[in-house]
């Protein structure tokens, strides 16, 4: 068991040092960046200036010096051993770079290319001491936020999105489990019977449709059409409204009441709780189904045990088992968010301040949800292994 | 001598248990018409198939059209041309007619599904089946890395990839022909086609990991089947194996993952559309005329009503068809 953990543990370090990697190097491609802002503004600087700011966003640097600093926060200097420091001279990058327009002869086309660094510009080991240097991304430093909140740790963003994306996703899933499983139990027990048909038809409808038209509809029918017909309806988007406002059978909702947050959340839950319910009640009543098989529930049966019982204690548990793990997986889920329900009812938490992220290219941000993500799944796909044995002492892992 | 003493009791023996001979396609095909939920889909699929597909012939106005001051126009509403034409679905915020989008709209999210799924069905064989049949090194390079890319979060990922290359055009080097047999089978411009081929190479990018799973389970297991051992033991090469013992027996699982699959085509890249990092505007894509739609939505309901549809339809119709398959082409399947 101890190995097995520990080869493990080892393997997850890899899977993602390789993420890492993967995801700054898609980020240093990016197009955008702060740079491409000044040159869309038309903001007339010189080239100290466009130095300086090359300096501030570490674009100055080589790109694995970069990447580095990045992950581990190192170097920040030259190496001291002693008072003694050494490779002080090395040089990681450089502050104006010559670049030269080059075009295609047979294509035309033209784009530029940086063929030498400025004499004297060199930035070597000695000049990385004087700067503003993150403890890495390893260590839980994502750095500051580009656009969405200038210059501001992207910490502080999570901080102040995930208790909306945590509440969202926790009470989702939490009802999605109360609803789903025991209508996947009971369609699997009474199987074939018009409640199992409708049932499947109904997981095949929700597995089939997509999430933003469902919410699209939600908001058609709940905020539209009983708005208008003078019923119950429901506010649209937001975590909870600006202003005070009236709802038939409820009368006035005071803005940031509890009561004015779980009308909001009503919708954008529904819309998971659909997603889920839909994807689990097929899981679910195949795994009971396979174990209303067994020959133990036959034997409790036969024992004269209650049906309940047969049903709930002898069937249910051990059906459950391959569902608990499919659980664990929407750990990363409660984290992240959904990036789509949450964009379409303008929730704000995690997966909207990552889709917001992305339309801004605000790439600390959305580096720092997609390693955060990385994490948490690997996390949890262990957690489920591990999970397999607690639930199911057959299972032994090497 | 044996084998043919042998062969011909068995010939004896099965012509007295069936009445008649009845092919592996027939059953199947009868197994698939007996389930009505898929036979109802799949005719629902070909009526939207052959829509697409005579787009320019049923449409009646050109889907890029603009015409200014008959915007919103409720469906049913005669054009203002005076040709009679009928805006059967109304038309958009340009005044541009709903129902041509629509179909046109078909040809695109449907063409692209359907590419998507090929290529990525192509790869995964190659890739599964290569990995498992010859295991090792091979085997666990490759697993290795399809695992590395799945444990990353799908959605996160499609969206980060199809940001940095929407935003980029030269991104990825794409030939010209290549570029303009796009535009002529979707009839849109051109440089519009970048888009399109971009969204296809994103989805197809991703999907074969799952597939080339799929094969490499079926694979590991047919090696070890006995019809395998014969046929090494008889001298066959490793290629021939795996393309006449191998890929043709794991046929089965493979159809109906790909159906399966198309469901999902079909709803990521509407769903890329919605959030506007997928095809754009002119291009009409179910996904982008529903983005576009839930900005109106309030004063005009119908519009996300019309272009959200047929999304839900195309891909419940190919989880109905592949869940079909799945019972026609063999009962025990799981997927």
């Amino acid at each position: 068991m101890f190995n097995y953990l520990v080869r493990r543990f080892v393997q997850m370090v890899i899977v993602l040092f390789f993420s890492a990697i993967a995801s700054y190097t898609l980020m240093s491609l990016a197009p955008g960046g702060p740079l491409s802002f000044l040159a869309q503004a038309q903001i007339q600087i010189n080239q100290e200036e466009i130095a300086r700011i090359r300096a501030f966003f570490e674009l100055d640097l080589n790109l694995p010096v970069r990447f580095s600093r990045w992950l581990i926060g190192l170097p920040r200097g030259p190496i001291e051993i002693g008072g003694q420091s050494f490779f002080g001279d090395l040089i990681v990058g450089c502050r104006m770079p010559i670049e030269q327009t080059v075009r295609d002869v047979n294509t035309g086309k033209m784009w530029t290319e940086v063929i030498g660094c400025v004499p004297g510009q060199d930035v070597t080991l000695n000049d990385l001491k004087d700067r503003r240097t993150s403890n890495g991304v390893a260590f839980g430093d994502f750095g500051t936020s580009w656009v969405l909140l200038r210059d501001r740790p992207v910490s502080l963003l999570i901080e102040s999105r995930l208790p909306y994306t945590l509440q969202l996703m926790i009470t989702s899933l939490t009802l999605a489990i109360l609803i789903g499983v025991p209508i996947g139990a009971y369609s699997a027990v009474r199987q074939y019977s018009k409640f199992d048909y409708f049932v499947t038809v109904l997981a095949f409808f929700g597995s089939s449709m997509p999430t933003f038209f469902f919410a699209l509809l939600m908001i058609l029918v709940f905020s539209l059409i009983f708005k208008d017909l003078g019923w119950f309806w429901l506010p649209t988007g937001n975590a909870e409204s600006a202003r005070d406002f009236f709802i038939p059978l409820l009368g006035n909702v005071t803005a940031g009441s509890l009561l004015d947050k779980v009308l909001h959340m009503i919708m954008p839950m529904s819309v998971l709780i659909m997603v889920n319910v839909a994807g689990w009640v097929r899981f679910i009543r195949g795994s009971m189904l396979e174990v209303l098989r067994q020959d133990y529930v036959r034997t409790a049966r036969a024992k004269g045990l209650e049906e309940r019982v047969v049903i709930i204690k002898h069937a249910l548990r051990n059906a459950l088992i391959p569902f608990v793990t499919l659980v664990v997986f929407s750990l990363p889920a409660a984290f992240g968010g959904a990036i789509i329900t949450e964009t379409v009812f303008n929730w704000p938490g995690m997966g909207r301040l990552y889709f917001d992220a992305l339309g801004r290219s605000d790439y600390p941000v959305a580096m720092a949800f997609l390693l955060i993500t990385a994490t948490l799944t690997v996390i949890a796909t262990l957690i489920s292994d591990l999970l397999y044995t607690v639930v199911d002492p057959r299972i032994r892992l090497h | 001598m044996a084998t043919i003493t042998s062969s011909n009791t068995i010939k004896v023996l099965s012509a007295e248990a069936m009445p008649e001979e009845v092919s592996q396609l027939q059953l199947v095909t009868k197994r698939f018409l007996r389930h009505r939920l898929a036979m109802v889909a799949l005719v629902a699929l070909l009526i939207i198939f052959v829509i697409a597909a005579l787009a320019p012939v049923i449409a009646p106005f050109d889907p890029t059209d603009i015409s200014v001051g008959n915007d919103f126009v409720r469906p049913g509403t005669a054009a203002i041309d005076g040709s009679g034409r009928i805006h059967y679905f109304g038309t958009d915020q340009i005044g541009r007619d709903y129902w041509s989008r629509i179909i046109y709209a078909a040809r695109i999210s449907l063409l692209v599904a359907l590419i998507a799924q090929t290529i990525s069905t192509v790869i995964g064989v190659i890739v599964g089946a290569t990995a498992g049949y010859l295991g090792g090194p091979v085997d666990a390079v490759a697993m290795r890395f399809v695992e590395f890319l799945l444990t990353i979060p799908q959605l996160p990922l499609l969206l980060i990839i199809s940001a940095l290359l929407i935003q980029n055009k030269d991104a990825l080097p794409i030939p010209e022909f290549l570029r303009n047999f796009v535009a002529w089978l979707l009839i849109i411009r051109s440089d519009n086609a970048t888009q399109v081929i971009m969204v296809i190479a994103i989805l197809s990018g991703f999907g074969w990991l799952g597939s080339s799973r799929l094969i490499r389970g079926v694979v590991l297991s047919l090696r070890e089947q006995t019809f395998t051992e014969a046929s090494r033991a008889l001298g066959a090469s490793d290629a021939r194996i795996v393309f006449t013992h191998m890929i043709p027996n794991a046929m089965a699982p493979m159809i109906v993952s790909a159906t399966l699959g198309l469901s999902g085509l079909i709803i990521t890249e509407a769903a890329l559309s919605f959030l506007g990092l997928g095809i754009q505007d002119p291009t009409p894509t179910w996904g982008n005329m529903l983005s576009s739609a839930q900005s109106y939505m309030f004063l005009y309901p119908w519009l996300p009503l019309m272009s959200g549809t047929p999304i839900f339809l195309c891909s419940l119709a190919f989880n109905f068809v592949g869940d079909g398959l799945r019972d026609a082409l063999d009962p025990r399947l799981k997927l």
